[in-house]
């Protein structure tokens, strides 16, 4: 009797074990792709599509659900699945994905990983739908970065300009005016910082993979890793004289909170500790919420040399869906998003001070005049004009084979981590960034 | 007539064979499991090495030789992981020997609440490595950290020390958040060792006049020295090939000061892209800790047959 139940109990295990075994095992639902080229068999079959999403604020998740709920409505065949991807996480887990044949049928795509991951041949060209909603209505800047081999791969949703957040109140309080040069940036740093008990001048966004305020200082001195022929400048005289400058800001930076993330450092400038805050125009959104609308104004990162501003990312929906009728739906989803109606009741919902990228948008008075919107007007328009000439970190004069592992390889953070932590000189920093600039791209050229 | 000798004798055996044959069918399952999730990455993993494979890519692999390898041992990257690893790994098993023999030592007496004690000494392993590292992060933090509140509260430092983020500190503090961590594992395995110490050794000892010292040094030590041999060698390949705290508490920086060979790995892998370059990675690690394994295996069988 003990034999035959330990023989049943054994049995058991190793069925378990079995289906254990088979349980990972999973087929990508989907229909068969219709062979036949344009097939409208997407409007009556039931597809679900696959969304990949990295931002998890409250005001994004649900402007884009109605989006969402609008078309399902329009196409009741079809479901939209938004699945979260942690923002770190996003890169790795799509290149995972393809590999393994897993990935999503569209996703949010930032702005950095758009042309690598087309090279790849991970997404689909976007040009067909570009053209249909009008490519005239989208900054040229934000195309031609996420294209490549003549192929449009991003469909831009929002911009977001980095500016420089001041204390409008200390400005009137010791009759400082908004400053136009570096050295009057400084000054008026230094000015409150002396004379107002627990003010600090600047902060500093330098965290691993945010080091966004050397590359805002880069940017308007005309210094890059790169140049336009792709030939390292990292070590030049304008690279030093940006490193210099952060080195000299950061001894005006409240103690212990070098290396902090853009959302500690955010958390630390919105309780008043700091005179000026560079960031990115979303920190509005920190500002609305806080109600300290009256303490905070907008201007510029002064320009110091050449005509490239500051940092302006941006960010659209990719797609990547290998099955023709997901394709197909998917591209009918953007294109219901992008009629001017739906963008612009999407655009007035969405995360405040990001820039809605469709024009249709922002040439409405009717965006303006929003409740959410209307406040901060004037901070959005000054935005909105400082991010024309924009760049993306990793991509001074656009989209190249090195920009995604030049964001990836932290270069700017060892730069930042020389000069402000080990107080090393700027040439020292800058030599050093060129020689890694030139393992980078050894590293990528014999991939 | 009964049944021969000989006949017993083949029923006894097809007896056998069957109970094995059903043993076999009963391990299949595992079996499976495990070539899937341990032989057939491995096998990839070396196959990979020698192969140009970008992670996602949709383009066609090719064979490149010993091209990945020749790449690695060019970078000063590899010297400064392989070198970070070693001196993690010394530092890390040299450090959690001592002190969890010590620890061992003093648990192993007679005292009140010896077994919460013994407990509370094993929180530590039980720490998953994010809560360790999100705990350690914030001990050392240069501003609100216990251990810089500490220092200026005794006055040895006048502002706190941005630990992680100096490159000549940041691998002390991801030597010590190792320590921490893995002790517990030492202390149990050192405790059950000592239980093997002839009680009569050191009771004879005790009657021929040897100290504390003595007793350890020629009775203790002697008796566990197959387990503190296991144990090291044990320490070694689980410290060599550790990612998960130094990924979390520096990724490696600042300055690549705590890059270590996982890490590197990970990086080629996710990073830069390199599925084959990772794999090459991937198979020195394996070459490395193949020779610890070695000597692991010839302790353990020179330990069975004693």
């Amino acid at each position: 009797m003990e034999k035959t139940f330990k023989k049943m109990l054994s049995l058991i295990l190793a069925a378990l074990m079995l289906m254990a075994l088979f349980s990972g095992c999973s087929s990508k639902s989907g229909s068969e792709s219709s062979q036949v080229k344009g097939s409208d068999a997407w409007k009556t079959k039931d597809i679900t599509l696959q969304f990949w999403d990295n931002d998890t604020r409250a005001d994004w998740q649900t402007a884009t659900q109605k989006v969402f709920d609008g078309f399902t409505v329009l196409h009741p065949n079809i479901k939209i699945q938004r699945m979260m991807v942690p923002w770190n996480d996003i890169n790795t887990k799509f290149q995972v994905a393809v590999a393994a044949k897993s990935q999503p049928d569209f996703m949010y795509g930032s702005d950095k990983y758009i042309v690598p991951w087309a090279t790849q041949k991970s997404l689909a060209p976007l040009d067909d739908i570009l053209d249909a909603i009008g490519r005239k209505n989208f900054p040229q800047s934000m195309l031609t970065n996420s294209s490549t081999g003549g192929k449009s791969y991003l469909v831009p949703i929002a911009f977001f300009p980095h500016v420089v957040f001041y204390r409008k109140d200390l400005y009137a309080k010791y009759s400082l005016k908004v400053p136009t040069t570096w050295d009057q940036l400084y000054q008026n740093a230094k000015t409150i910082q002396d004379n107002e008990k627990g003010i600090y001048g600047f902060d500093i966004l330098a965290a691993k993979g945010e080091p966004y305020t050397l590359v805002n200082f880069m940017s308007v001195d005309n210094a890059a890793l790169l140049d336009k022929n792709l030939k390292v400048t990292a070590n030049s005289p304008n690279t030093v004289e940006s490193l210099t400058y952060i080195q000299k800001m950061s001894t005006l930076i409240p103690p212990g909170t070098y290396g902090k993330t853009q959302a500690d450092v955010r958390l630390i400038a919105i309780q008043g500790t700091v005179a000026h805050h560079i960031d990115s125009v979303s920190f509005s959104g920190t500002i609305s919420s806080e109600k300290k609308l009256d303490l905070w104004g907008t201007f510029p990162v002064p320009q110091n040399s050449g005509t490239r501003g500051a940092i302006t990312g941006y960010y659209g929906f990719a797609v990547s869906a290998t099955n023709s009728d997901n394709l197909q739906a998917t591209k009918e989803l953007i294109k219901h998003m992008n009629q001017p109606d739906v963008y612009l009741g999407f655009a007035q919902a969405s995360i405040l001070g990001h820039i809605p990228a469709n024009k249709t948008a922002t040439d409405n008075n009717a965006y303006w005049a929003n409740s959410r919107v209307a406040p901060f007007e004037n901070m959005f328009k000054s935005a909105e004009k400082a991010g024309q000439n924009g760049i993306v970190m990793g991509m001074d004069y656009g989209a190249n084979k090195y920009s995604s592992a030049i964001v990836s390889s932290y270069i700017y953070n060892d730069m930042l981590d020389m000069v402000i932590l080990n107080k090393q000189t700027p040439q020292d920093a800058a030599k050093s960034a060129a020689t890694k600039m030139k393992s980078i791209m050894d590293d990528v050229d014999n991939q | 007539m009964g049944i021969g000798k000989y006949e017993r004798r083949k029923r006894g055996y097809s007896l056998e064979k069957q109970k094995a044959k059903m043993g076999v069918l009963m391990l299949l399952p595992s079996l499976i499991i495990i070539s899937f999730i341990i032989l057939y990455p491995l096998i990839s993993s070396f196959v990979f090495a020698f192969m140009k494979k970008p992670l996602g890519s949709m383009s066609n692999d090719k064979f490149i030789g010993l091209k990945n390898f020749a790449y690695i041992f060019i970078q000063p990257l590899f010297w400064k992981s392989l070198l970070n690893s070693t001196i993690l790994t010394f530092a890390t098993v040299v450090l959690q020997t001592i002190f969890g023999m010590i620890i061992a030592l003093l648990l192993n007496t007679s005292f009140k609440a010896r077994g919460v004690i013994r407990g509370l000494f094993i929180l530590p392993w039980a720490t998953p490595a994010f809560v360790a590292a999100f705990a350690w992060s914030w001990m050392v933090d240069s501003q609100n950290g216990m251990i810089n509140i500490l220092l200026k509260q005794f006055h040895l430092v006048k502002e706190g020390i941005p630990w992680l983020m100096q490159t000549n500190t940041a691998l002390f503090i991801v030597i010590l958040a190792h320590i921490w961590k893995d002790i517990p594992w030492v202390i149990m395995i050192f405790l059950s060792g000592l239980q093997m110490v002839p009680v009569e050794s050191r009771e004879a000892a005790k009657v021929d006049g040897a100290n504390i010292w003595k007793e350890f040094w020629y009775i203790t030590i002697p008796s566990m020295k197959s387990i503190i041999v296991i144990a090291i060698l044990l320490r070694v390949i689980w410290t060599f090939k550790y990612f998960d705290l130094v990924k979390l508490l520096t990724g490696g920086g600042p300055l690549n000061s705590t890059m270590t060979i996982p890490i590197m790995i990970y990086q080629q892998a996710f990073e830069s892209n390199s599925l084959g370059r990772a794999s090459a990675l991937g198979v020195i690690l394996f070459v490395i800790l193949g020779v610890f394994s070695f000597f692991y295996f010839k302790v353990l069988s020179k330990d069975g047959e004693a």
